[in-house]
């Protein structure tokens, strides 16, 4: 790989918001380091990028190379280099420094979104769960659009098993986005977890829109074979729904056989899947029981 | 009508239609640089940043609102709307100060600026344009005008005759402001600041973001179309949507056709 | 290592493919909380399940099937790839046995109450089931010690098991492959998800472990 193709690389994560932490920093340590100005006008955001990653997997000496670049450069005056070096201080595990720095940031800019977040994910760091969702909480009474605080809320209340709160995190995902068929495959997850029939039923009908927006998604099918089945085997439903319920199953269980075989995949799910779809009934569902 | 056609000397295609097309593109190009290193950073106030994510907040909550279950709209409906504490119902309520444009330093110093570096070059030059390159027809347009158009495009040519179409340098010089905008795009990438009609559009919409009376009643507005708006559950047949984009599995067919004939 | 021959008799044991598949799960997804499920001889199991169940269990946990990197407590997925792993492991004579998990914060060794659930329901088809804890502080690229908390769940109680060892060279092995980065090679049911091409009973990974395990044997 030469220098543009790393480049390119580097740009497409950084568009895409991955987490590749190792990746980003093992493509430094072999193509880019050597020459970090063959990159033009890049080479400040791959500098911020890569001094990120390298915090996330404790490689220290490339953190100290690249916030030493990027300080002669703008010097610590620059809001967004000052950020850095408060993640700096996390990454040694120093909270009270990141969180002065922080502080001082945001007697500057009070609207600095980005310093009031780095706030936040120190609470998570800590394992302060209840913190940082009070934080969160007010951070999104000021911010109410921002959708990535709402998909950290909605996690955040997941990990506290508050299903209820969850689900109204992702109902403000699916309001500014109702196009996304992740959040929608979401909503259905926490729907199916909350348990009971109206809530299944839910999940069922979220999942169909889900596949509706994105016929390859799998988990979608699963979903509706997963719901429809726990639907068709509840004692309370009257015959007529169960028939359709089954209908569903059955729909679904013939659409993800379709796919692994066209996929010639190296497993084999129709045993399972008749398994499934034949067992007898418990008429529960996952945990919230 | 103009028969025969005009023939223009071609010294006017190498002295006067091409310097003009170049100063025009080099002048954006400076412009462009100049306003980079004179804008300052916009810093926004905290609360002009929440009331505008209130805005939209209702408005996402009316558009997409069909998306939800009936019951999390109406929770989020009386959130924003009730008569006690809705968030909405609050912003209707405060008092709000003005800022004046003479007396707000900080708006002053971004409207000189955006003046400076916009309006006063295009002035200057098209002065110039006017003044240097005066006296003679520059070019054709493609399409035919009516005599209307002739003061403003002939100015300095006073002659009667001449067909509306045949205009003058000056006026082939704005032709090259307003035209030369996807050049820039190409050349200096998106969000450039030579961009003469986007600066037009940023100074509109200032006017309207900026301005302290339109909150309250953008307020007003969002209250009252919520209150309206009404809950129709978008997901109720999307199983029939997700068969139809999914596509059936064999025997699907099979029933369908006993269906009809039965 | 931990090794307990001394006690005399057989303890609850990891073979070397069952801990390392753990161990590479944890370190693919080093930022994500981690859990799948672990595999026993169907005939230990019967045989288990129909003995007391106060003792500490004696069996060789024979492989563990990553499942997820991003359930965060949500059990749709969980339930199909639970029942997707039930009928591949039966198919090789296996059965579940019990989950394991790591948390997302390095720190952090507690239980967790989502897979705590799931350990009740498979032990309500056997006697007993095993809830493991991996922690994250023990695994580096040079291991010294095994790094599983392991808990017994019979009901609704969790009993700590102390009794544990690793098959042979289990430890070296493992830190070879962190060494070599061969978590790459690790596929989770999430992967699957994502790409069906992906093997989720690591077929090839497997073997890999083994030629590692037979070198250093």
């Amino acid at each position: 790989m030469n220098v543009q193709e790393g480049r390119e690389l580097l740009r497409s994560w950084r568009e895409d918001n991955v987490r590749r932490s190792m990746d980003v920093v093992d493509l430094w340590d072999s193509l880019l380091s050597q020459d970090p100005e063959a990159l033009g006008d890049e080479k400040w955001m791959v500098l911020e990028q890569v001094a990120v990653a390298a915090m996330d997997v404790q490689r220290r000496d490339v953190v100290e190379r690249c916030l030493k670049r990027l300080k002669a450069e703008f010097d610590l005056d620059s809001i967004r280099v000052r950020r850095l070096y408060g993640m700096r201080h996390e990454m040694m595990g120093d909270w009270e420094s990141a969180l002065k720095l922080y502080d001082t940031i945001l007697e500057e800019d009070s609207a600095n979104s980005s310093a009031r977040k780095r706030k936040i994910a120190i609470h998570r760091a800590k394992g302060e769960r209840p913190q940082a969702i009070g934080e969160l909480s007010r951070y999104l009474n000021d911010f109410l659009c921002d959708t990535e605080a709402w998909m950290e809320l909605c996690d955040l209340y997941l990990e506290e098993r508050d299903y209820a709160k969850a689900a109204y995190c992702c109902e403000e995902l699916i309001l500014h986005n109702p196009n996304n068929h992740i959040y929608f495959q979401r909503y259905a997850e926490i729907k199916y977890t909350q348990g009971g029939m109206d809530n299944i039923e839910m999940a069922k009908t979220y999942y169909a829109k889900t596949l509706s927006l994105n016929p390859d998604n799998i988990r979608a099918l699963y979903g509706i074979l997963l719901a429809s089945f726990q639907l068709a085997s509840s004692n309370k439903m009257p015959a007529p729904k169960k028939q359709e319920f089954m209908k569903m199953v059955m729909w679904s269980s013939k659409q993800i056989q379709k796919r692994y075989q066209t996929k010639n995949a190296p497993i084999d799910p129709s045993r399972f899947i008749q398994a499934f779809v034949s067992q007898p009934p418990n008429g529960q569902s996952g945990a919230s029981s | 009508m103009s028969e025969p056609e005009l023939r223009l000397d071609p010294a006017i295609r190498i002295w006067v239609f091409l310097p003009i097309v170049l100063i025009t593109f080099l002048v954006g190009i400076v412009r462009h640089y100049v306003s980079v290193l004179l804008t300052s950073a916009k810093s926004v106030a905290l609360n002009q940043v929440m009331d505008s994510q209130l805005l939209i907040r209702s408005r996402m909550l009316r558009e997409n609102a069909k998306f939800l279950p009936k019951q999390s709209f109406l929770m989020r409906r009386h959130h924003m709307n009730n008569e006690d504490n809705g968030i909405l119902k609050n912003q209707l309520s405060r008092t709000t100060v003005q800022p004046n444009p003479m007396t707000d330093p900080s708006m002053m110093t971004d409207m000189l600026k955006g003046n400076l570096t916009n309006v006063l070059p295009m002035i200057v030059i098209g002065g110039w344009i006017n003044w240097h390159f005066s006296g003679f027809v520059t070019t054709k347009v493609p399409f035919p005008l009516t005599l209307r158009f002739k003061p403003m495009l002939q100015r300095g040519i006073e002659l009667m005759s001449l067909d509306a179409s045949w205009v003058s340098s000056a006026s082939w010089y704005f032709l090259n402001v307003f035209g030369l905008r996807s050049i820039y795009a190409l050349v200096l990438g998106e969000n450039n600041s030579a961009d003469q009609s986007r600066v037009m559009q940023d100074q509109m919409s200032m006017q309207a973001g900026g301005m302290p009376q339109d909150p309250k009643q953008a307020f007003k507005a969002e209250w009252e179309a919520l209150e309206v708006t009404e809950h129709h559950f978008a997901l109720k047949n999307v199983e029939v949507d997700m068969m139809a984009v999914v596509g059936p599995t064999g025997d699907d067919l099979y029933h369908q056709n006993q269906k009809s004939i039965h | 290592m931990s090794s307990s021959e001394t006690s005399g008799e057989p303890a609850l044991s990891f073979s070397c493919r069952a801990y390392a598949k753990m161990a590479l799960h944890a370190a693919k997804y080093p930022h994500c909380a981690v859990n799948g499920v672990l595999l026993a001889s169907k005939a230990q199991i019967k045989s288990l399940s129909t003995s007391s169940s106060s003792s500490s269990p004696k069996m060789l946990v024979v492989d563990a099937i990553p499942l997820s990197h991003q359930s965060r407590g949500l059990s749709p997925m969980l339930e199909m790839g639970l029942a997707l792993t039930e009928s591949l492991a039966e198919q090789e004579g296996l059965g579940v046995v019990g989950v394991y998990h790591v948390n997302e914060l390095f720190h952090d060794i507690s239980e967790d109450s989502f897979m705590k659930e799931v350990g009740k329901k498979i032990a309500e088809n056997m006697s007993f089931s095993l809830v493991v804890t991996v922690d994250n502080q023990k695994l580096s690229l040079v291991m010294e010690s095994h790094a599983l908390i392991v808990r017994q769940c019979s009901g609704d109680k969790l009993k700590d098991v102390q009794d544990i060892i690793l098959e042979g060279p289990t430890l070296e092995v493992v830190s070879t492959l962190l060494q070599r980065k061969n978590q790459a090679l690790l596929n989770d049911f999430d992967n699957h998800l994502d790409d069906m091409g992906c093997d989720i009973l690591n077929r090839d990974l497997n073997s890999v472990i083994l030629q590692c395990l037979e070198r250093l044997d």
